[in-house]
């Protein structure tokens, strides 16, 4: 159901939210970046729509929201495990549509890979997903490229634009305004394939209705003194969770992004014969094997597994799944001390081919969503969708 | 009819007297080295209008016009002040120069506005410091450097700031890929270990260079908000004893570090020896004399240090001696 309110009518409903969920969005860490004075923007619990960043892609991406860097798996004494609970509460993750495309890639693995994975199962199916629009382009991304500009598969989509506040609700858990009741037509429902034409038409109707949501907050602002007079009935509609702002109610679809800056095409016949295309001496020596392209990936699933047992008494400790990198040393380590992949230029094409070749053979799609982070966070420069399209490249040249 | 000039007022305005008879310099000292790129088109046109086209980068930061005429003084002061005012150089005459100093052009690196390595902006607190002391004819040299690199040479310095940061460490962040560990080891002093999966720093060897929070890929180490510094003391070149500035505090703020200096400078208005040339001693050659006690009591007075700062008891300084 598509509402407009106003941002203080906006923010009412986020308190709602953060009642019910533990909600996760992309915060501003000041002074947290790589280097002095700059920050870093990553996931982490807020508590207001003005905490999130909207007008920036994060530079880590939502799956430390679901999946936790360092996860206790079970904690052991002699001869008996425990395991830890999950989370106490619901999950709210705002995200953008190539992070929930991202998803998708997530339960791939952990779900629909083999046996579910009971840590991801049990924090996966409590959480929901609210997506923020793309009104522009980031400079790196290539989600077009990709087909993961689009999603329909959100619980709530919200749109901030200064004062007003678009959404559309769609999980009856997140909309306490009454939903279907008054519905007209199809709000909503046609996301994925709406229309230009009819995203003007909601733009067009924005200055009237405008007006409309001005107007609702000011009796929102008259509801607000209510808790002065009327204690009990204030009381009584706060534990209901009714947000006293009331919406106008309209056609809102989220905002696509069309075209990217950055453009990818994907080699489509690559094989084992890919291996030993030169590119990889060459980004094998520009490599300095970091991890931070996996680190910031949405997609990038692998971990390691660290038993410790506690200092003071070591019959007592914990397993760990930590999150793990096929860039930095150690990734492909066996019992016995053999490993391999142990140049740069192997790692970076396991990965490569693991993002456009290896996983689409498997599950049909890739498991790229073309967020550009990986682009954005490499200390060397090295640009995966620069690598995707020489390889596109070399494969043409080669057929001709 | 020779020249006549008073060669001190002009040294006092920032101009050098020559090898060549009737022919000096013209000095612009820039603050912290850093400076609108205006500038350098400004001093073009003097070096090409009243000098020999030629231009000396000097060692302090600096601009030294070359070949200038000492005639022509009064005029290349007109020229001088867009310069002294983009700069915001001291200055107690418009369109008659500034006055040069014993005090010299407080240097430093690039610092935090480009180096990734550095802790804080140097130029910004070179200003900061130049707006507290100057004019001031003591001879005084201080430097600001962003880490431990040391770029600026800050320890050849009366006061050398090296920019710390404490590094904070967030272990559920942490992937144990170690590269903050090779990162210390190879570039730094080695003061991570790493027990079940986790880093451990020693705070007694960390010397707060940032390192290890440059090569976290996770943001598992970051920088503490509060800047930090190490106040390196009485470092200097010359001819009797030249030597490398002691460690005086570490993980000090930047306020007390101004505060000290200024109460350096009373230090030195009391101590100064009543026949040093020119009104000018080294500070070092001060402290060697009355003794570091003695100074650290002046040096200290109405500072309030951070708990975390440590001061160092006493400090000895070695270098080479030609003096003895």
């Amino acid at each position: 159901m598509g509402y407009r309110l106003s941002r203080p009518g906006a923010g009412e409903l986020f308190r709602k939210w953060a009642r019910q969920y533990d909600v996760f969005g992309p915060k501003r860490m000041e002074g947290e970046g790589c280097f002095s004075d700059t920050d870093v923007i990553r996931y982490g619990k807020v508590s207001s729509l003005d905490e999130i960043v909207w007008d920036q892609r994060s530079d880590y991406s939502f799956k430390e929201a679901l999946l936790a860097i360092n996860e206790t798996l079970f904690y052991f004494t002699e001869d008996t495990a425990t395991v830890p609970k999950g989370p106490d509460k619901d999950l709210l993750i705002f995200l953008r549509a190539c992070d929930l495309n991202g998803v998708r890639r997530l339960d791939q693995i952990y779900l629909q890979n083999g046996p579910e994975d009971f840590y991801y199962k049990r924090i996966r199916e409590r959480a929901k997903f609210v997506l923020m629009g793309c009104g522009q382009t980031c400079e790196t991304g290539f989600c077009v490229s990709m087909g993961t500009n689009v999603c329909d598969d959100y619980d709530a989509y919200i749109k901030v634009d200064g004062d007003r506040v678009d959404l559309d609700i769609r999980a009856e858990e997140l909309d306490p305004y009454g939903g279907d009741q008054g519905r007209e037509g199809q709000a909503g429902t046609g996301v994925g394939s709406g229309t230009a034409a009819e995203a003007e038409g909601v733009a067009a109707a924005g200055p009237e209705a405008g007006g409309v949501a001005a107007a609702g907050s000011e009796t929102g602002g008259a509801a607000a003194t209510g808790p002065e007079t009327g204690g009990a009935a204030a009381a009584g509609s706060e534990a209901e969770g009714v947000p006293g702002e009331v919406p106008v109610r309209m056609d809102v679809s989220p905002d696509f992004v069309t075209e990217n800056k950055e453009k990818v095409t994907l080699p489509r016949n690559l094989s084992n014969a890919s291996f030993t295309k030169e590119i990889w001496q060459e980004y094998g020596s520009r490599c300095i094997g970091c991890g931070r392209c996996n680190f910031v990936c949405p997609t990038c699933t692998c971990f390691t597994m660290q038993d410790i047992f506690y200092k003071d008494n070591p019959k007592v400790g914990e397993r760990r799944r930590v999150w793990a990198s096929c860039q930095v040393d150690g990734y492909t380590d066996m019992a016995g001390g053999h490993s391999y992949r142990k140049s740069q230029g192997d790692r970076m094409r396991f990965k490569v081919m693991h993002k456009i070749y290896d996983f689409e053979k498997r599950f049909g799609y890739p498991m790229c969503v073309g967020c550009g982070r990986c682009d954005d966070v490499c200390p060397e420069y090295i640009s995966y969708a620069n690598c995707i399209n020489r390889l596109a490249k070399e494969e043409s040249a080669d057929e001709k | 009819m020779g020249l006549d000039i008073n060669t001190k007022k002009l040294k006092k305005n920032a101009f050098r007297v020559s090898k060549v008879r009737g022919i000096g310099a013209s000095r612009i000292r820039v603050p912290g080295g850093y400076l609108d790129a205006r500038v350098l088109g400004m001093v073009q046109e003097i070096a090409e209008q009243y000098g020999n086209g030629y231009v000396h980068l000097t060692t302090r930061q600096g601009f030294e016009i070359e070949g200038i005429r000492l005639e022509d003084m009064e005029e290349i002061n007109q020229k001088l002040q867009p310069i002294i005012e983009i700069l915001e150089i001291n200055q107690e005459e418009t369109g008659k120069g500034y006055p040069a100093s014993g005090t010299r052009n407080i240097s430093a690196c690039i610092g935090n506005n480009v180096c990734p390595f550095a802790n804080y902006n140097t130029a910004a607190l070179a200003k900061r410091i130049e707006k507290a002391v100057f004019p001031n004819d003591l001879h005084f040299k201080i430097a600001c450097t962003g880490c431990s690199n040391d770029c600026a040479k800050a320890r050849m310095h009366d006061f050398g700031i090296i920019g710390m940061t404490r590094p904070e460490y967030d272990p559920d962040r942490c992937v144990h890929c170690q590269a903050c560990m090779k990162g210390c080891e190879k570039l730094s002093v080695r003061a991570l270990r790493s027990e079940n999966y986790k880093i451990l720093r020693d705070e007694e060897k960390c010397i707060g260079c940032g390192v290890c929070v440059t090569k976290c890929p996770t943001r598992a180490f970051t920088r503490s908000k509060k800047k930090y510094y190490k106040l390196t003391i009485m470092g200097r070149t010359g001819k009797k004893n030249p030597r490398l500035g002691e460690d005086f505090l570490v993980w000090a703020d930047e306020d007390s570090i101004v505060k000290i200096i200024l109460n350096t400078y009373r230090f030195v208005k009391e101590y100064i020896s009543p026949d040093a040339p020119a009104g000018k001693e080294h500070i070092g050659y001060i402290i060697d004399r009355v003794g570091f006690e003695e100074y650290k009591k002046w040096a200290l007075e109405g500072v309030e240090l951070p708990p975390e700062t440590i001061v160092k008891e006493c400090v000895y300084w070695s270098g080479i001696h030609y003096d003895r």
